[in-house]
């Protein structure tokens, strides 16, 4: 017997019979305390976070590829509900292809810090960046708002939630092309460039009360701690490979120590020294770039275009620290769904779970960038089975789809099905 | 996500057999003393009562000095996990409310294991002073 098999077969005489009868304490609270999702936190800095006419003119907006410099890109390009509100492919693609993997949306509204380097501080700060941006959609705030005056069903969806559009008709006042940082902006008077960028940053309000909408839907794994919570505890809703692989999980493997609470993230930035995808491209900063572009933002939750400055989520931002140990951090990653949104790591470097778990398990190919790092892991070393056990959990965490009224454009705004 | 209650105890009761004067860390108006023994300080927490991984929290520290009536010149508080080799991931607002109270917001121990938090007060004549507790998050 190899030594593999040895400690599969202890495994099989230790973990199993204790399974099957009452749960490990430790293991029972942490399941208790991983499911289920709440709804996600009230974000104060967003008034319309929850209006129902917000959320349909969001979902519009989500959708609409007309917002983009070329007409082609919309958020759901990248946010694919075909593909669990990713793209399925190692690094965002939009109008370029971009240096980070996209993130799903399915419960993004439970985050603290947006962007994988946390560089936005609400869902509706973050819903506005791609759009400016040129590597995804290549707008421009003037010409989103003068398509949307443009267009007779979003203006009265724009004005039925936050009032009239900005009259924009005269071209030398809001020229094509206007954003900061482009000449245009710079000639714009300081007012007229306010009551765009309000118009703009209700835009973001109305995407993300659509996508608070997108939760990550009952998996097998809650259903499962449902019938613990409830004193009926029901092992067939998983299978036992899942209920060994949540107890390593949330045992000796120590995933707990970032992947805890009912997303399974702390919701915070960490170094794993990951191998890079090109070993010829510069080292990422992570947070070490995201932190001075969430300080430099004009849309955060203390900024002048939030609905509460001061409330208590404006002062995460204001509180928030950067550290040597920060440089190459990245956000840690719900596992909610994280079967349906490979591949993996924030530049795509792992195409499967198996991937992820194997560089865990050995920390092969990790790269200490600086001595400042952060020393969280080590090597798991657990054996083949185990791994197995642990993928299994990972699938059970697979939650019923949103409703398909949330996966297409809303009727009556003319958006073609991506 | 409550305190490691049996390995915090442990670690609480060995602090006292060394003499010191920890408390353990489960309820309101816990206490040490600076290495040097000239301050004791007494933190409360108000919101929420219990520590728990990963949730913003607000404490008052009291700082007396046990070996005259000298208001200390300043007081800082840090947490650090040392053996992931980082610490916390705010930047703690203190708020003198008196000649020796402060009110400290912002905390937050992002991660569940054990944290060393430190109070370093800064006595009339600028030198440091450190009291320092060591709590386990589950």
């Amino acid at each position: 017997m190899n030594r593999d098999m040895f400690t599969i077969a202890i495994c099989c005489l230790l973990v199993a019979p204790t399974l099957a009868g009452e749960l490990p304490a430790p293991i029972k609270r942490s399941a208790l305390a991983s499911s289920p999702v709440p709804p996600p936190p009230a974000n104060p800095t967003n008034r319309v976070a929850d209006d129902p006419a917000a959320r349909q003119f969001g979902q519009a907006l989500f959708f609409d590829p007309n917002l983009s410099s070329n007409k082609e890109v919309s958020c759901a390009t990248c946010h694919d509900p075909a593909l669990g509100f990713a793209d399925g492919k190692p690094l965002a693609e939009g109008l370029k292809t971009g240096s980070i993997n996209t993130p799903t949306v399915l419960g993004t509204a439970h985050h603290r810090w947006l962007f994988l380097d946390g560089r936005a501080d609400t869902l509706w700060s973050q819903a506005l960046g791609p759009i400016e941006s040129d590597l995804e959609m290549g707008g421009a705030r003037t010409d989103v708002v003068r398509y949307l005056a443009a267009t007779p069903k979003l203006a009265e969806a724009y004005a039925a939630v936050f009032g009239p559009l900005p009259d924009v008709s005269n071209q030398q006042r809001f020229p094509d092309g206007a954003r900061p940082g482009t000449p245009q902006w710079e000639s714009m008077a300081e007012q007229d460039r306010a009551s765009i960028t309000q118009a703009y940053a209700n835009l973001g309000k109305a995407i993300e009360a659509y996508e608070r909408q997108l939760e990550p839907g009952e998996s097998n794994f809650d259903r499962w701690v449902a019938s613990i919570r409830s004193g009926t505890r029901d092992d067939a809703i998983m299978t036992g490979a899942a209920i060994r692989g949540f107890a390593l999980f949330a045992g000796d493997a120590g995933c707990m120590q970032c992947h805890f609470g009912p997303m399974l993230s702390d919701l915070e930035f960490h170094d794993l020294g990951l191998p890079p995808s090109d070993p010829a491209a510069a080292p990422m900063p992570g947070r070490g770039a995201g932190f001075p572009l969430l300080r430099a933002s004009e849309f955060r939750a203390d900024g002048p275009w939030s609905d509460a400055p001061k409330s208590t989520k404006a002062r995460r931002a204001a509180s928030a620290r950067i550290g040597p140990e920060h440089w190459g951090s990245f956000r840690t990653p719900s596992l909610r769904n994280v079967a349906a949104t490979a591949p993996y790591m924030h530049s795509g470097q792992f195409a499967r779970i198996s991937d992820v778990l194997r560089f865990y398990n050995t920390l092969e190919g990790q790269v200490r960038r600086h001595h400042h790092a952060e020393a969280v892991l080590v090597p798991l070393e657990l054996n083949a089975s185990q791994l197995l056990d642990i993928e299994a959990f990972l699938d059970s965490l697979t939650g019923d789809r949103p409703p398909n009224s949330l996966c297409v454009p809303p009727e009556g705004f003319g958006i073609p099905k991506p | 996500m409550q305190f490691v209650s049996a390995k915090a105890l442990l670690i609480g009761m060995a602090l006292l057999l060394a003499g010191c004067a920890s408390t353990g860390h489960s309820g309101l108006n816990q206490s040490n003393v600076t290495e040097d023994g000239r301050y004791r300080v007494t933190w409360r927490k108000t919101t929420p009562e219990a520590i728990k991984a990963n949730e913003y929290f607000e404490m008052f520290v009291e700082v007396d000095d046990l070996r005259g009536n000298s208001p200390p010149q300043d007081f800082r508080f840090d947490a650090t996990m040392p053996a992931h080799r980082h610490g916390m991931n705010t930047v703690v607002n203190a708020t003198r409310t008196d000649d020796s109270t402060w009110q400290l917001q912002d905390l937050n121990l992002h991660m569940p294991g054990e944290w060393v938090m430190t109070f370093d007060v800064t006595d009339e004549n600028g030198v440091l002073h450190r009291a320092s507790e060591t709590v386990i998050l589950e």
